[in-house]
């Protein structure tokens, strides 16, 4: 009998806030450990939260990004548990009346269909104080660093929809494209502004049964979430097998040692609502007012650059992947210059460029205007293919026009029709066995011949005329 | 008469002709705590040298001219609101070492206006109780009778007034920790409004109750100090954006024509015969001045007290929870690791009643029994409102007794947690409701204990106390007494 997994996903997100969530301290959890703090996120005693509006803002965005419904009225609890990064002893969160409830992601299913994976509930809470084991020396100590306590989050919590480690990981890459174009947080697992928790169990195919579930935390990228629910799903599997009872409890991923560990568990506390923030009150103007700040979200934009710029589909998705990117390849288009050309350039050219300089293409040296430069002298036949790789790279390098560097470095293609005649003459008498061949034949004599022009010309000639002037000269 | 035992529009006189300075009334205030303070023990932390720098500088700004009400006069403050750089100890030996970084709202508001503070005075352990026999720094006398406790839980703030260790003082209410060591004490106090005093800086105990207010000589200087410490604060989102009136025009405008509602509910067996009488003349008083006494019904009246005792300590286990010893206050040093760290030092740095209330908070939340409780309690403490709300159609404003007895002994209820909470039996109402409440004297029993008589208003009716208690006031006809130290 074969099993499969149920899993949901607990996605925390920091939001990119100037400000702490309930005090005006900068949102700058990096800083020289505990800079960014203030007798509201350390909470001294008598110290009143001052729910931050940046924050609802993006939360509310965030939410909308994911499809979902924002409730009219939500409000903050109290999660007591004792823990030295929680300088209060409770963490301000939304346990009991969430901001936003009901939304979804679609993604492509392992069988190449598409699954609307269903999203339960957004809520907004307070990160907390990071803690710093030193183990060397005599006596071990725990620093705490309270820069991030404070620091405002939302977590997502999904449905359990997800049956395999791919659906997960397509429905994170899915969520960080949607919030990324939204611009309310930074989704990177890496970094540690997206956190990822997988509550895993397992259950006969096909069957309807929810069995205990496992938490697996601390998985830095989508590729570790990916290993660690395969890996908890064999852990799994083996114990039902071998007749153990799953037990509700929370694990970490491993990295190192590619598997899963029991975590000890902290003490948790009751849950009591805030008295201290007053409840959420939402109009429907104001959710309305947040929907229209929310740019063309990546699905339109695709049908858009299909019907308006004659994207292949694969293509359109391709320079919608990214917000910043489609912006980028807009800009080359609106320089006049075909759309397919520019993607194509973008695609196969530019991104590897920027990638290998570990650049952001809204930064990249390389602007739209520039690119379009040189594509428009490409298109105009004025350089040829493998010139405008060259200048492409020096654009990365150098401050000058395309035109200046085509210019000084001498790409300008060799157009002029009684030169290329000279050059096609001396190719044709240098190699009189290929154009015996050609006159044989054979055709593809022809393609060694255009060959041999161009590296006769430095790669400067118009391989077009080339060819034109070589056909008719051996015809 | 000396200085100390004049009240603050008394005192602003005598500083507004230049009759006498700040320094002098400082200088009495502090020649009185030097006299009584070792029978009384009002202070925690005395504030002397600051008190003189303060006085010293409010004599400056009089001979500028630059002069308010409260210019020069020396205010105590219940130990906790937050001082900068001055010990806040909320009475427990958790706080018994910590010193603030800021100053709370009210303590800022009242800095500025150029009062000078004496000091930090005493209160039951984390404003838990109705005595202030629990505070780690020992009890505080009432002053009308050594051998009894002067309320709680600012019985600190009221025994220093009535004792004239100060010329006013602030305290705050969660359950009627102002109103009740008022009538205790024979002073005037006043909890005002939720939402009309910045909390910022008072240190929690339940924070959809606690509210700051002050204690004082009489009911003028009542409203001049709510005239500083009320109005909104973009520090405590709670408070509430709205103007506050000057308080001090209520004072001479009569109640003719009102109607005073008298719960049913609040005229119960148990309480003192004493109290009873004193409740029967003040409602001659009031209807000789042109007001009308209706009985009114307050019929959820029953449900307060356990209501109460579930939300106020629902709210406080949550609020207690960051005394863990980690980064200030008091640490069980030796324990092995995390857990037993938090044990130790919340085992030894609270004491029994803060203790015996996080475990009914922490029981009252615990999954399970959140609905059962919590979630019925607050829907009670909405009918509780409701009940106020209906009454507030039918009279202006509500008397009621301030406390069913007089002061007890000291170590009579101790051991006797529910008759230490009946004791608040008639105060909690108006917390749970979020409206205002002051307590002013109206009487003294046969053994010489002050009584003090409750009046309740609709929430912002803070002007409309002031306006009854001035007129009762006025024409009770009290025998002046003063304590016999």
């Amino acid at each position: 009998m074969g099993y499969e997994a149920v899993i949901g996903l607990e996605i925390h997100l920091e939001l990119n806030c100037m400000t702490k969530m309930f005090c005006n301290c900068p949102n700058l959890p990096g800083d020289e450990p505990n800079l960014n703090t203030c007798p509201i996120c350390l909470w001294f005693p008598g110290a009143i939260p001052q729910f931050s509006h940046e924050t609802l803002e993006k939360a509310v965005i965030t939410s909308l990004a994911l499809n979902c419904e924002i409730q009219k009225e939500s409000a903050f609890d109290q999660k007591v548990y004792y823990y030295p990064d929680l300088p209060k002893g409770f963490q301000l969160s939304q346990a009991h009346r969430p901001l936003a409830r009901h939304g979804w992601l679609d993604i492509i299913g392992m069988d190449g269909r598409t699954r609307r994976l269903r999203i339960r509930h957004v809520h907004m809470e307070e990160d907390v104080a990071k803690l710093v084991h030193e183990t060397e020396g005599r006596t071990p100590i725990s620093l705490v660093d309270f820069n991030r306590a404070g620091v405002p989050l939302v977590e997502i919590v999904t449905e359990p929809d997800m049956r395999s480690p791919h659906d997960a990981m397509e429905f994170i890459r899915a969520l960080r494209m949607q919030i990324r174009y939204a611009g309310s947080a930074d989704c990177s697992m890496e970094a540690g502004t997206m956190r990822v928790d997988a509550n895993i169990s397992i259950r006969p195919e096909a069957s309807e049964v929810m069995n205990t579930k496992v938490e697996v935390k601390n998985m830095n990228s989508i590729r570790h979430l990916g290993d660690a629910i395969a890996y908890e799903m064999q852990r799994q599997e083996a114990c039902v097998r071998n007749g153990e009872a799953i037990v509700l409890h929370t694990r970490l991923w491993d990295p190192d040692r590619r598997m899963t560990t029991p975590m000890r568990g902290k003490f948790e506390g009751p849950c009591v609502p805030d008295p201290s923030v007053p409840a959420i009150r939402l109009s429907e103007e104001w959710i309305s007012e947040m929907k229209s700040r929310l740019p063309e979200m990546p699905g339109e934009k695709v049908e858009r650059f299909i019907n308006q710029y004659g994207l292949s589909r694969d293509e359109a998705v391709m320079m919608s992947s990214e917000r910043d990117l489609s912006e980028y390849f807009e800009s080359v288009v609106k320089e006049n210059i075909a759309p397919r050309l520019a993607s194509h350039w973008v695609a196969t050219q530019l991104l590897p460029l920027i990638r290998e300089r570990q650049q952001n293409i809204a930064e990249s040296p390389v602007t739209p205007a520039r690119l379009a430069a040189l594509l428009s002298m490409l298109a105009g036949e004025e350089i040829n293919t493998s010139s405008a790789k060259i200048v492409l790279t020096q654009l990365f390098e150098r401050k000058d026009s395309p035109e200046a560097i085509v210019q000084m470095s001498g790409f300008s293609q060799v157009s002029d029709k009684d030169e290329l005649d000279r050059l096609v003459d001396r190719v044709m008498a240098d190699n009189p066995s290929a154009v015996e061949d050609f006159r044989n034949g054979q055709a593809k004599a022809l393609g060694f011949l255009i060959g041999r022009a161009m590296q006769a010309s430095q790669g400067k000639a118009n391989p077009k005329m080339i060819r034109e002037i070589l056909t008719k000269k051996l015809g | 008469m000396e200085l100390n035992q004049l009240t603050i529009h008394e005192l602003h006189e005598l500083i507004t002709k230049r009759e006498v300075s700040s320094t002098q009334i400082v200088q009495s205030v502090f020649k009185r705590i030097e006299t009584v303070e070792k029978d009384i023990h009002s202070y925690v932390t005395l504030m002397k040298e600051r008190a003189f720098a303060a006085a010293a500088d409010a004599d400056k700004r009089i001979r500028e001219g630059d002069i308010t009400p409260m210019t020069g006069i020396p205010v105590a403050l219940k130990d906790v609101l937050c001082t900068k750089g001055i010990r806040t100890t909320c009475g427990s030996r958790i706080l018994h070492n910590y010193i603030p970084p800021y100053d709370a709202t009210v303590v800022e508001k009242l800095k500025a206006a150029g009062a000078v503070f004496t000091g930090k005075v005493n209160m039951d352990e984390f404003a838990m109780g109705s005595s202030t026999e629990t505070s780690c720094f020992g009890i505080t006398r009432n002053p009308w009778d050594l051998k009894r406790i002067p309320g709680g839980s600012s019985g600190g703030s009221a025994a220093a007034v009535a004792a004239d260790e100060c010329i006013a003082s602030l305290g705050s209410d969660t359950g009627g920790s102002i109103r009740q060591p008022a009538a205790l004490c024979g002073v005037v106090g006043m909890k005002p409004t939720y939402g009309r005093v910045s909390r910022f800086g008072l240190v929690a105990f339940a924070s959809s109750l606690d509210q700051i207010g002050p204690f004082t000589k009489d009911v003028e200087d009542c409203a001049i100090m709510m005239n500083v410490i009320a109005g909104y604060d973009s520090r405590d989102s709670t408070s509430v954006p709205l103007d506050v009136p000057d308080y001090t025009a209520f004072l001479s405008r009569g109640i003719d024509g009102w109607t005073v509602g008298i719960p049913r509910e609040y005229f119960i067996e148990g309480i003192d015969p004493e109290v009873m009488e004193a409740m029967k003349s003040t409602i001659a008083v009031i209807e000789g001045l042109g007001a009308k006494c209706v009985e009114i019904s307050l019929p959820h009246t029953g449900y307060c007290l356990a209501v109460y005792y579930i939300i106020a300590p629902a709210e406080a286990s949550s609020n207690l929870a960051r005394y863990d010893g980690v980064k200030y206050g008091f640490r069980a040093g030796d324990g092995r690791d995390l857990l037993e760290m938090y044990k130790k030092t919340r085992s030894a740095g609270f004491g029994a009643e803060v203790k015996r209330r996080i475990m009914i908070g922490t029981y009252a939340l615990s999954s399970g029994y959140y609905d059962a409780y919590y979630k019925k309690a607050s829907q009670v403490r909405g009918l509780i409102k409701g009940d106020f709300e209906k009454a507030f159609t039918q009279c202006d404003v509500i008397l009621t007794p301030t406390s069913p007895t007089p002061a007890f002994t000291i170590g009579e209820k101790m051991d006797d947690p529910l008759q230490m909470y009946l004791s608040d039996i008639f105060t909690i109402s108006a917390n749970l409701a979020g409206i205002p409440g002051i307590s002013v004297p109206c009487g003294f029993t046969r053994r010489g204990l002050p009584i003090g008589a409750q009046f309740l208003a609709g929430h912002f009716e803070e002007g409309k106390l002031i306006q009854m208690a001035s007129a009762y006031e006025k024409n009770a006809n009290l025998e002046k007494r003063r304590p016999n130290l």
